[in-house]
């Protein structure tokens, strides 16, 4: 306590925002005063439990029950994760604390998508191996606010790069693109730098005004935690810049925005798994004695995640707007296949070296809540190992404009949703409470889209998607 | 004042396949759906699966032979019957060749006025989709019968039920040692124990009245959304 005290003394800081991330994804939270936060210490700040089990408009889910829900909309608590604490920088008396769910009693709670890849992460501890994630984040800026945005039904949003406006390019990396994206960028990097959230590169990306921003690799609740951080940095300069974002995957014709996540295992510190296994904080998935260079672990890792990837498409791509990705020949992957820097296939491996040995999956969209994503592709590769599976064959070719086979994706939220409910797999290493509540939410979210005025069968990007996707961030 | 029911028949079963299905079992009726059918298609495939157990639905098939669609007058939604024999295959959206296409409110609401488009040239067929869409509604009770056979056991659900029928005045217990307590017209507690109806959107809407904890909201939803559905 001394020590937080000193540490919100040295800041200046005497107001704290708490922050968690809903089942669905948005971030949720409290403004504390200090001395409320101290107060509130260990368990943290009460919420009614809908802060974790409401849709992303805010409605919470009716037809989805679980034991951990409270009858009738009881409180549950946000319980600061202290290690998480910094100061905003923009504004000098505002801290920031990521949380996790629990109940009142201070238990986590299971559906905590926190909580989740937690308990994921520790479950490949158990096997003897830490894990290193790196997150792509993809979106789009447009001129408008959001206020005009919708004024304007989201339609004929203007660009900040395109070919012909204000002289950018078509393309992908252009630097004219890149140099009209500047000034949005400098204040979305500046105030990343200001609360010591680090970033390695972004660049113009292939669509309309979208923009890839690289984080670096870390542990994966860090990994996610900076995720869930930046996207709120972007709508904080996209609104005070009088502009908006979006991750809603798909706003516009053409290319959409996904969420590549890059990850690998090293061998754990401990000393134990490091005499059994290798070299301990060594790369567990690299051997240059293999063929290849892939480890045994990582052709059962990558197995694994190919055999529950039709299930994993329900947490990866959590939306209607998401599934709207799914075309041949647009830069996302449609069936469940790895290859080695293949950037077709759903899984891009790299083993040529020691150093860049990991496995970049492709499927993830924008909008894919980060933990969940992280959480559901380590459920895969543990369920590789546990059932010792072995991997297809690499696939070499272009993954795209293939005859339909029973290794396309489900390419709805439906059919995700009916994946995740079939796959044992993944209900074993995830538990099945957890798995079947999460696929009666998208069965919710996906008779939403049917019946409520979107038109499913209509290439055209509906209002109704706009108005329930556009803002989440 | 509660009065007493006579016992109903139940819901008997359809045949209901994918497109790629093979049918071996010569029953009355069967349905063919699309790969990944939605809400809509889903939700008439369950309409008529229930009502197949009736010799006069039965009848009416084999009178209304060819192919209409049903267009939402409030939203999008749309879908195409096409009887040919004893088979309905449902699909999404209008197909080229549906005869007749009828704009109709597809949900409960009602606030539209049905429009039939191309009914001067099939008046006949026309007025056979009118009966066959008239599906066969049990009595609110023997819903009530058949609902707890189906719904007992679901994990979550209430120990009892205790239904009131506000224009019959009369009530009906299922299960033992009622946990929650709904109220509503004969139509209406049909069309939610028939999952015609999504329980907390008759809540909503007001139809139906009730008194229980959040949970049982969430778990009498969740069922009747199922059976919407024909999942369950």
């Amino acid at each position: 306590m001394n020590e937080l005290s000193e540490w919100l003394d040295r800041h200046h800081v005497d107001i704290i925002r708490t922050h968690a991330t809903s089942l669905d994804g948005p971030g949720v939270g409290k403004y504390l005063q200090r001395n409320k936060f101290f107060s509130s210490l260990p368990n943290g700040p009460s919420v009614s439990d809908i802060a974790l089990y409401m849709d992303v408009t805010g409605t919470p889910h009716m037809t989805a029950w679980h034991h951990q829900r409270e009858a009738n909309f009881g409180d549950i608590n946000l319980r600061p994760d202290i290690s998480t604490l910094i100061s905003d920088g923009t504004d000098k008396r505002l801290g920031h604390c990521i949380c996790d769910f629990t109940t009142s009693d201070g238990e986590p709670m299971e559906l905590c998508p926190r909580s989740t890849l937690k308990e994921m992460v520790s479950l490949v501890k158990d096997q003897g191996y830490s894990v290193k994630a790196a997150f792509e984040l993809e979106f789009f800026v447009f001129k408008e606010s959001f206020e005009e945005a919708k004024r304007k039904h989201y339609r004929d949003l203007t660009p900040i790069s395109t070919a012909g406006a204000a002289g950018g390019t078509a393309g992908i990396y252009s630097l004219r693109n890149a140099y009209l994206l500047t000034p949005f960028m400098n204040e979305v990097i500046k105030r990343l730098e200001w609360k010591g959230i680090k970033w390695e590169a972004w660049n113009d990306e292939a669509a309309t005004s979208q923009v890839e921003l690289n984080l670096p690799p870390t542990d994966p609740i860090s990994a996610a935690d900076n995720v869930v951080r930046t996207k709120q940095i972007l709508f904080e300069v996209a609104h005070d810049m009088g502009m908006s974002v979006t991750f809603m995957p798909k706003p516009l014709p053409g290319y959409s925005s996904g969420m590549h996540i890059h990850h690998s295992l090293q061998h754990c510190s401990s000393q134990q798994h490091a005499l059994i296994k290798g070299e301990a904080g060594g790369a567990a998935f690299y051997d240059a004695s293999e063929a290849q260079n892939r480890t045994p672990l990582m052709l059962n890792w990558i197995a694994g995640i190919l055999k529950t990837m039709p299930g994993a498409v329900s947490y990866l791509c959590p939306s209607a707007n998401s599934f709207r990705r799914f075309k041949q020949y647009s830069a996302v992957p449609m069936t469940k296949n790895w290859g080695e820097d293949n950037k077709s296939t759903a899984l891009r491996v790299i083993s040529k070296s020691k150093n860049l040995a990991r496995i970049e999956h492709r499927v993830g969209a924008s909008d894919t809540n980060p933990y969940l994503a992280l959480s559901v592709i380590l459920a895969g590769g543990l369920a590789g190992i546990k059932h010792n599976l072995s991997p297809p064959t690499e696939y070499k070719n272009l993954a795209w404009g293939l005859k339909p086979s029973e290794n396309d994706l489900p390419l709805s939220l439906s059919l995700a949703a009916k994946c995740l409910k079939n796959d044992d797999y993944l209900k074993e290493i995830m538990g099945s409470s957890r798995v079947e509540y999460w696929a009666k939410t998208r069965e919710a979210e996906w008779l939403a889209f049917h019946t409520e005025g979107a038109d499913a069968l209509s290439e055209r990007i509906s209002e109704w998607e706009f108005l329930r996707y556009f803002d989440i961030t | 004042m509660s009065k007493r029911y006579k016992p109903g028949t139940g819901l008997s079963a359809i045949n209901i396949s994918d497109e790629h299905a093979i049918d071996k079992q010569a029953k009355a009726l069967s349905l063919v759906l699309e790969k990944d059918p939605c809400p809509l298609v889903k939700i008439f495939a369950n309409k008529i699966n229930n009502a197949s157990h009736c010799p006069t639905f039965i009848e009416s098939v084999r009178r209304t032979q060819g192919c209409f669609a049903l267009k939402s007058n409030t939203g999008p939604q749309s879908l195409t019957i096409d009887i040919k024999g004893k088979t309905i295959s449902l699909f999404s959206g209008i197909k080229a060749n549906a005869k007749i296409i009828i704009h109709t409110s597809l949900d409960d609401s009602g606030s539209q006025k049905t429009k039939i488009q191309n009914l001067w040239k099939h008046p006949l067929f026309a007025i056979n989709i009118g009966r066959l869409l008239q599906f066969p509604k049990p009595s609110w009770v023997d819903s009530a019968k058949s609902f707890w056979d189906k719904n007992k056991d679901y994990s979550g659900m209430p120990s009892g039920i205790k239904l009131e029928c506000t224009n019959e005045d009369s009530e009906y217990i299922i299960g033992e040692d009622p946990e929650v307590t709904i109220s509503g017209s004969a139509n209406d507690l049909i069309a939610f124990l028939t999952g015609e109806t999504v329980f907390v959107q008759s809540s909503m809407k007001g139809k139906l009245k009730g008194e229980m904890s959040f949970e049982h909201v969430v778990i009498l939803s969740d069922v009747t959304l199922q059976m919407l559905l024909g999942d369950r």
